[in-house]
């Protein structure tokens, strides 16, 4: 992190390196992946289930739930519906995440299928500056081989892995930390950051099961809101001098 | 009512993967046309801090709390983290101290408790 700061402040824009913070993800997706892959094979699945979800859906919280919903025969439609609810929010990271930056069709398709939360928070730390084009699709690939590889593992060998490995997998929790203190750092707004944590606190309170969409939806409204009233504060101001 | 399994789980998961890349994608093909609306400009380059922000209060609130034990050792190897963050400003030792210390504290003995 002090790194990406110093870089930036040098106003270097880009470095082919993977940052800590990317290597860090991958570690945290492969330690979750490995629980995931756990939880596939105690739930009575195929372990190539835990294969399957975790190349082709590549979105955890919901690979979690759908592993559940299928033990229950759970339809195809409701399978479908949860799907969206859960995943909803990732509408709104398609705002700033630099798609542009990719050459070509299929970069750009293979970076909005591995769009995950990890990847949109890295993007988000350098508000997109940074993290960019190549970089980006690698860091992408890493996460998405990393939760991979993870899930499989643990599908073939879970058992054989001592419990207290799951432990392990606050290096997220961890990771996401660390990143809201940076770009509350970065951003010198409080009054967003406090916006953000209430409303998060208020969701998750309402609504366990579904926080994520509540809370990232209220702060967007929330947002647009604080913007018109900050725009038309300044439009008073403006014409206010133009009439001395 | 037969039912293939395997032939059940793949649609599942075709269904799943099809939904996640479309609510993923879908945006980009419209984003120019809501882009050019001035007052998503500025909503735009806050989003990402207060998502960020969201994650991680997700993440630490979704955790399985099955005993106290495991309710303690969250909240300290939080605290610690955002400690050590504002004391070296050192991911990597802001990350593993906390790890460290959650994995100590959820691994006493007298509960080895599954997360």
């Amino acid at each position: 992190m002090n790194q990406g700061a110093s870089e930036r402040r040098r106003g270097v824009e880009y470095t082919d390196r993977i940052s800590v913070d990317a290597r860090i993800m991958w570690l945290g997706l492969f330690v979750l992946g490995i629980g995931f892959g756990v939880v596939v094979v105690e739930r009575g699945l195929p372990w190539w289930f835990a294969l399957l979800t975790s190349t082709f859906i590549l979105a955890g919280s919901l690979e979690f739930l759908l592993a559940g919903l299928v033990t229950l025969h759970s339809s195809l439609i409701s399978i479908a519906v949860i799907t969206f609810l859960v995943n909803s929010r990732h509408i709104f990271y398609s705002l700033s995440f630099p798609m542009e930056s990719h050459e070509g069709p299929l970069a750009k398709v293979y970076s909005a299928f591995a769009m995950v939360d990890e990847a949109y928070a890295l993007v988000a730390l350098g508000q997109g500056e940074r993290l960019r084009g190549r970089k980006l699709l690698k860091v992408q690939l890493g996460l998405h081989g990393s939760w991979a590889f993870g899930a499989t593992v643990g599908a073939l060998v879970g058992n054989l892995i001592p419990k207290s490995i799951s432990g392990f997998g606050f290096v997220l929790t961890a990771l996401f930390v660390v990143l809201s203190i940076d770009s509350a750092i970065e951003s010198k707004e409080v009054s967003t950051g406090l916006i953000a944590v209430l409303v998060a606190i208020v969701s998750f309170a309402i609504t366990p099961s579904s926080m994520l969409i509540v809370a990232i939806f209220t702060f967007f409204v929330l947002l647009l809101a604080k913007d018109a009233l900050r725009a038309r504060a300044r439009t008073r101001v403006v014409g206010e001098d133009n009439d001395t | 009512m037969t039912h293939n399994s395997d032939t059940y789980y793949l649609e599942a998961i075709a269904v799943a993967s099809v939904v996640t890349f479309l609510l993923r994608a879908t945006p980009f093909l419209v984003k120019n046309f809501v882009l050019r609306r001035k007052l998503i400009l500025g909503v735009r380059a806050s989003m990402p801090y207060g998502i960020v922000t969201i994650l991680a209060i997700y993440a630490i609130a979704s955790t399985k709390v099955s005993s106290v034990q495991i309710a303690i050792g969250e909240i300290l190897a939080v605290v610690i983290t955002i400690v050590l963050h504002f004391w070296r400003r050192n991911v990597l030792l802001s990350i593993f101290g906390g790890t460290i210390l959650y994995v100590f504290l959820v691994n006493l003995p007298h509960g080895f408790y599954r997360l």
